[in-house]
C-alpha cells in the first residue's frame, strides 16, 4: 500500500471525499446564514434549530402521514421556511435598527424553546430515518467504499449552493435584495415591496437550513440536539468565507470539510478544533474573510444604551453598602450554597460587562478565562497544596496572562469580528482542556481542597466560606465600580462611543482596550479560581463556549453597560438553574422565552430597564424620548 | 465602611454556627428530619435523558410507593432534578438537597464527572450514592466509598464480557474507535487488556472527538484495517451515529462484527431493528426475559410509553433495596444503612441473588444479548436474543484486582 507522510494513501483520499460531503452540508447551512445576514444583518442563531426541524419534519412526514423523502424534500423546507417567515413578521422584524447582539440573543432564544419542546415530545435519543430504497447501496471506488446517498447528498448541495448564488449574484430579484440591503428606502421608492422581500428572504435562508436537515436524516440520527453543535461550527465557515459574502461560504464550507478530512487523517482529535484554529489565522491576517469586501458591514449600529443621568459618589457608595449588607445577611434566609454560586457568577459577569458594557467589545470567549484559571488554581490547591489565596492568585494569574496574549490579538478586530476571534482562542483552549493530562478530561480535577486560609482559617467551615467569597465579591465589585468612574473607566467610554475621536484626542486606543481586557480576564479569572475552591471541581463545563454564551446572557438579561445589571442577571439566571432542576426539559423552554421576551420588552436588561423607569417618572429629568434617540448617551454608573 | 462589613461578618459567622449545631442535634435520631428523601440527579434533557432521565424518576418513585410509601413510620420522598450535564450545576444541587433538603440518599447521577463529585461529597457528608448510570470503575475503585455503591454495570463488565464471548468464537483481532475523553480512554484500557488476556489482538485504535457530528471518517481506516471486530468505545449520540454509519458504508455487510460495550435498549430503539440488528453487547437487565421482568416493564410503559432500560430498573432496584436496608437497620444513618445494604442479598426482579461487595460494586448476572433482526421481533420492543448469562463473578472485576482501599487483602 502507498503512503503519504505515513498515512495509507487509501485512508487519506477516503478522508478527503468524507471531509467534501461534510462540506457539502457546512456549504448549505452556511449559504443560508450568509444569505440571512447579508440581506438582513441578522445572525440567526436558530439555523441550527431550524436545520434540526428540517430533519424531523421528515421524519413526522413519514410516520404519521406515510410521506416518504422525495416529498419531504420539498415539503419539510417549505414548512420549516412558513415557521421562518412567521418569526420574522412577529418578532425580527422589531430588531433591523439595533446592534446584531438583539437579532443573536433572540434567535438563540428561539433556538432553545424550539430545542426544548421538542425533545420533551420526542425524546432525547433521536429517531430512525431510513435511506430512500432508489440510494440505497454503494459503489467502490477502489480506495474506498462510496454509498450512493453521499454522493447525491454532493449532488444536492451543490446544485442548490450555486443556484443561489446565481439568483442572488445574476438574477433581477438577486439585484432587487441587494439593493434593498445597500438602501432600503430608495429601492422601497422605485415601488418595490422591500419588508415583503426580506421576509422572504429569511423563509428562504431558514428553508435551506431544513433542507440540509432532510438531506441530514439519513445519515445522522434525527435528533432535537443534531443542530447544536453544528451551529458554531457552520458559524465560524461564515465568519472564514467573509460574512455576507454568499460565494465565499460555499466555497469556504466545502474548503473546511475539507481541512478537517486532512485532519482526521493525520490528527484526529484536533479535529473538531481545527476550524476555530483556521478561523483565528484567517481573521487576523484578512480581517474581512476570506472573500468578503468590507469588515465595517458587520460592525455594530447602536445598543440601546441609558439616557440617565450617572447618580452622584454619594449614592454609589450608598447602594454599594446596601447591596454589602443584603449580601452579607442573605445567608440568614437563603441556602449559602446558592448564594455563593451567584455570587461568582456575578462576579464573572460584571468582569464580562468591563470590556462588554463599557468598552463595547462584546467577547464570545470568556469561558476560556473561568476555565483555564479553575484548573490552574484547582492544580495548584491539590497537588502543589498551595494555600487558597496562593492558589487562587495562581488561576487570576494565569488568566490575565491569557487574557493579554488573546487580547493582544483579538482587540486588532471590533464587533462580530472581535468576538469570533475571542471565541476561537477559547475553543483552543477548551481543546487544550480536553487532551491536558491534569484537567482529567471529562471526570474533571476533582476533589479541590478548600484549604486554610493564609494558614489560618479554616475554609471547610460554610461561614469562613462564606464570608470568603463575599469578600471577593465585594472586592472586585468595588474595584470594578471604581475603575468604571476613574479616568481611565471614561476613557474607555470615549474609545466605544467614537473611537477616531478619541485617538484624535491623543489617547492611545488600542493600549487602554488591551488593559481593560487583560483586567476583564484577570477578574474572571478571580471568579474562576473562587469557583474551584468553592465547588471543589474544575471541570470542563466552565471552558465550554456555551459557558461564554450564559455568561453574554446574565449581562444582556441584567443589564448591560449598568453597574448592577450582571450582578441581578447572574443571580436571575442561576436561581433558574438551580430552583427550576425538578422541571427537566422545560427547564430549556423557559430559559429561552425569558431571552425572548429580554430583547423584546427589557432591551436594556432589568436594571437598565428599572433606571430608566426611574428617570422619567422624574420630573425634573431631561425628556428622556429624546434621549433616547441619540445613540449611547451616558450610561449609568 | 469596613467597621460596618466585619460586625456583619461576625453576626453571619455566629448565625451559621447555630444552624450547623441545630443540624447536628437532629442527626442522632432515629430517621433523620423525619423524612426518607432520595434525590434523583439525572440528564432531564440532554442527550442521555432517554436511557435514564425522566424514566429514571418515575422508577424511583416507582419503588417508594411498592414499598408502602414509608419506612420505620416515616414518609418516603422522592425529588428529581436536572444536572444538564454541567458538573457545577450538579455539585451544586446535591450539595443543596443534603445541606437544605434533608435528603439522605442521592440516585442515578449520569455523566462521571458529577458522579465523582457526588462520591466524594456522600462521603464527607454521610450520605448514600446509589450510581445507577455511570459506568467508570473510578467508583468502586481508586474512589470507592463506604457509603457508594454502583448497581448495574461498569466499563469493565461491558467491555469485558463480549471481548471473551468474541475471541471463543474466532473474531481474534479488533480495531477500537474510541471516544476521546477519559470514559472512552479507560473503555479502551479495559478493553485492550481483556484482548490481550484472551489471546486477541488489536490491530489499530483511532479516537474520535466527543460530539462529533460525521463519523464514517473514524470508521474508514477501522473498516481498511480488515479486523474482524470493530469496537465502539463510545456512547449516546455519537455510537447511535456511528452505527448508523457503519452500515450505510457497507461495514457490517463486509463481513466485520461491531461491538458497543455501553449500549442500551433506548439505544437500539433509537437505531431500529434494521440498522442495529446483529450487533451483540452485554446488558445489565432487559425487560422481556421472565414474567417478573415483564410486569415490572408493563407497569412501567404504561406511565412512560417506553420500556424500562437497565439504568431505570437500577434505580428501581438500588432505590428498593436502600430502603429495605433502612428498615432492616432501624435507622436512616447512612454509614449503618450501608452496611446493611453490603449484607442483605439482592432478589428481586432486577437480580437474583446479587451481592454487595465491600468497594460498593453490586455484583449480579449480566446477559449477552444480540439485536433481533426485524424479521424475529414479534411484538414493540421485543429486540434482543439473550445469548448467554455471564455470572456475577466473571462479569466484574474481581475483588482482589480491586484499586479500592476499603477491601481488605
Amino acid at each position: 500500500m502507498t503512503t503519504i507522510f505515513g498515512i495509507p494513501s487509501a485512508v487519506l483520499y477516503g478522508q478527503l471525499l468524507l471531509g467534501l460531503i461534510n462540506g457539502a452540508f457546512y456549504a448549505m447551512l452556511s449559504l443560508g446564514l450568509a444569505v440571512i445576514f447579508g440581506m438582513m444583518n441578522i445572525v440567526n442563531f436558530a439555523h441550527g434549530a431550524q436545520y434540526m426541524m428540517g430533519a424531523l419534519v421528515a421524519w413526522l412526514l413519514l410516520n404519521f402521514l406515510g410521506i416518504g423523502y422525495w416529498w419531504a424534500l420539498l415539503l419539510a423546507p417549505l414548512a420549516v421556511g412558513l415557521t421562518g417567515v412567521v418569526i420574522e413578521r412577529l418578532l425580527l422584524r422589531r430588531l433591523y435598527k439595533l446592534d446584531h447582539l438583539y437579532g443573536m440573543l433572540l434567535t438563540f432564544g428561539l433556538a432553545l424553546m424550539v430545542q426544548g419542546a421538542f425533545s420533551n415530545w420526542f425524546g432525547s435519543s433521536g429517531q430512525p430515518y431510513a435511506i430512500p430504497a432508489e440510494l440505497t447501496g454503494g459503489r467502490n471506488l477502489g480506495f474506498m467504499f462510496l454509498p450512493n446517498y453521499r454522493a447525491w447528498v454532493i449532488l444536492v448541495s451543490l446544485v442548490v449552493c450555486l443556484s443561489t448564488w446565481y439568483v442572488i449574484e445574476r438574477t433581477k430579484l438577486g439585484a432587487y435584495l441587494r439593493a434593498a440591503t445597500e438602501n432600503p428606502m430608495l429601492v422601497q421608492a422605485f415601488g418595490i415591496r422591500v419588508p415583503r422581500m426580506i421576509m422572504l428572504t429569511y423563509g428562504a435562508g431558514v428553508a435551506l437550513a431544513a433542507l440540509a436537515g432532510v438531506l441530514a436524516a439519513p445519515i445522522y440520527q434525527v435528533s432535537p440536539t443534531m443542530g447544536a453543535d453544528l451551529l458554531i461550527v457552520v458559524f465560524a465557515v461564515v465568519v472564514i468565507g467573509g460574512m455576507g459574502s454568499i460565494m465565499g461560504s460555499i466555497v469556504t464550507g466545502f474548503l473546511v470539510g475539507l481541512i478537517e478530512g486532512l485532519t482526521k487523517a493525520f490528527y484526529p482529535e484536533l479535529s473538531s478544533t481545527v476550524v476555530f484554529v483556521v478561523m483565528a489565522v484567517v481573521l487576523l491576517i484578512r480581517p474581512a474573510g476570506l472573500f468578503g469586501s468590507k469588515p465595517e458591514a458587520a460592525a455594530g449600529h447602536q445598543q440601546a444604551s441609558l439616557s440617565a443621568p450617572a447618580p452622584s459618589a454619594r449614592t454609589q457608595t450608598l447602594v454599594f453598602l446596601t447591596v454589602a449588607a443584603c449580601l452579607a445577611a442573605a445567608p440568614l434566609v437563603i441556602y449559602p450554597g446558592f448564594m455563593m454560586k451567584a455570587m461568582i457568577f456575578a462576579l464573572f459577569a460584571c468582569a464580562f460587562n468591563l470590556i462588554a458594557g463599557y468598552g463595547k467589545l462584546v467577547s464570545f470567549g470568556h469561558a476560556m478565562f473561568l476555565g483555564s484559571a479553575g484548573y490552574v488554581c484547582g492544580h495548584a490547591a491539590k497537588i502543589w497544596g498551595l494555600t487558597p489565596e496562593l492558589a487562587i492568585l495562581a488561576g487570576t494569574t494565569t488568566a490575565a496572562l491569557l487574557g493579554l496574549a488573546s487580547g493582544w490579538l483579538a482587540i486588532r478586530r471590533s464587533g462580530i469580528y472581535f468576538a469570533m476571534v475571542t471565541l476561537a482562542f477559547a475553543q483552543m483552549i477548551y481543546f487544550v482542556a480536553l487532551q491536558a493530562p491534569f484537567t482529567g478530561g471529562e471526570d474533571g480535577l476533582q476533589g479541590v481542597p478548600r484549604g486554610l486560609l493564609f494558614g489560618l482559617v479554616d475554609l471547610s467551615r460554610p461561614a469562613n466560606l462564606y464570608a470568603f467569597v463575599l469578600a471577593i465579591f465585594l472586592g472586585g465589585f468595588f474595584l470594578i465600580m471604581r475603575l468604571v468612574g476613574s479616568p481611565f473607566g471614561r476613557v474607555l467610554k470615549a474609545i466605544s462611543d467614537h473611537e477616531p475621536r478619541a485617538q484624535s484626542l491623543g489617547f492611545e486606543t488600542s493600549r487602554y482596550k488591551l488593559v481593560a481586557f487583560t483586567l476583564s480576564a484577570a477578574l474572571s479569572g478571580l471568579a474562576g479560581s473562587t469557583k474551584a475552591i468553592v465547588s471543589q471541581i474544575a471541570s470542563l463545563t466552565d471552558a465550554h463556549w456555551s459557558m461564554s454564551g450564559e455568561i453574554l446572557l446574565m449581562t444582556f438579561l441584567g443589564g448591560v453597560g449598568t453597574l448592577y445589571g450582571p450582578v441581578v442577571g447572574a443571580f436571575i439566571v442561576v436561581a433558574m438553574q438551580n430552583y427550576l432542576a425538578a422541571l427537566g426539559q422545560w427547564v430549556t423552554v423557559i430559559h429561552g422565552l425569558i431571552f425572548v421576551l429580554c430583547v423584546l420588552a427589557f432591551r436594556r436588561g432589568v436594571v437598565g430597564e428599572l433606571i430608566e423607569f426611574w428617570h422619567r417618572r422624574r420630573p425634573a429629568s431631561p425628556p428622556a424620548d429624546t434621549a433616547r434617540q441619540t445613540p449611547a448617551a451616558a450610561p449609568a454608573e | 465602611m469596613q467597621l460596618t462589613a466585619f460586625n456583619l461578618m461576625r453576626g453571619l459567622a455566629a448565625a451559621l454556627c447555630l444552624g450547623s449545631l441545630g443540624m447536628a442535634g437532629q442527626a442522632s435520631a432515629q430517621i433523620s428530619d423525619d423524612v426518607v428523601k432520595i434525590g434523583v440527579l439525572t440528564d432531564m434533557s440532554g442527550q442521555w435523558s432517554d436511557m435514564n432521565g425522566p424514566g429514571s424518576l418515575l422508577a424511583a418513585q416507582m419503588a417508594a410507593a411498592d414499598f408502602g410509601g414509608t419506612v420505620l413510620g416515616k414518609p418516603i420522598e422522592i425529588i428529581g432534578a436536572d444536572h444538564l450535564h454541567k458538573a457545577d450545576v450538579g455539585v451544586g444541587i446535591a450539595r443543596r438537597w443534603i445541606e437544605n433538603e434533608k435528603v439522605d440518599a442521592i440516585s442515578d447521577v449520569t455523566n462521571s464527572a458529577i458522579a465523582l463529585a457526588v462520591q466524594q461529597l456522600t462521603r464527607e457528608t454521610n450520605r448514600v450514592a446509589l450510581f445507577s448510570s455511570p459506568g467508570t470503575t473510578d467508583l468502586t475503585g481508586k474512589q470507592c466509598s463506604p457509603t457508594g455503591v454502583q448497581w448495574v454495570y461498569d466499563n469493565y463488565s461491558n467491555a469485558v464480557g463480549p471481548v471473551k464471548a468474541l475471541i471463543d468464537k474466532g473474531n481474534d483481532t479488533f480495531f477500537i474507535i474510541t471516544a476521546d475523553f477519559a470514559f472512552g480512554h479507560s473503555l479502551e484500557k479495559i478493553a485492550t487488556e481483556a484482548i490481550k488476556a484472551n489471546g486477541g489482538k488489536v490491530v489499530g485504535t483511532i479516537r474520535h472527538p466527543f460530539g462529533a457530528t460525521d463519523l464514517s471518517a473514524f470508521l474508514l481506516p477501522a473498516q481498511a484495517s480488515k479486523a474482524k471486530v470493530i469496537m465502539l468505545a463510545t456512547a449516546g449520540k455519537d455510537m447511535t451515529t456511528a452505527i448508523k454509519q457503519a452500515n450505510e458504508f457497507g461495514v457490517t455487510a463486509g463481513g466485520q462484527i461491531l461491538t458497543a460495550p455501553v449500549m442500551f435498549i433506548s439505544d437500539v430503539h433509537a437505531l431500529g431493528l434494521p440498522t442495529a440488528q446483529g450487533i451483540s453487547f452485554i446488558e445489565g437487565f432487559y425487560w422481556n426475559q421472565n414474567d417478573e421482568t415483564r410486569a415490572f416493564a408493563k407497569r412501567f410503559f404504561e406511565a412512560r410509553k417506553a420500556m424500562p432500560t437497565a439504568l431505570q430498573a437500577g434505580v428501581y432496584s438500588s432505590v428498593m433495596h436502600y430502603l429495605k436496608a433502612i428498615q432492616a437497620a432501624g435507622t436512616d444513618e447512612a454509614k449503618a444503612v450501608s452496611a446493611k445494604m453490603r449484607e442483605l442479598p439482592v432478589n428481586d426482579f432486577f437480580a437474583k441473588n446479587g451481592k454487595l461487595r465491600e468497594d460498593g460494586r453490586m455484583v449480579h448476572d449480566m446477559l449477552l444479548v444480540q439485536v433481533k433482526k426485524p424479521s424475529e421481533s414479534k411484538a414493540p420492543w421485543d429486540y434482543y436474543d439473550v445469548l448467554a448469562t455471564v455470572p456475577g463473578e466473571q462479569a466484574f472485576l474481581p475483588l482482589a484486582q480491586s484499586e479500592c482501599a476499603l477491601v481488605k487483602k
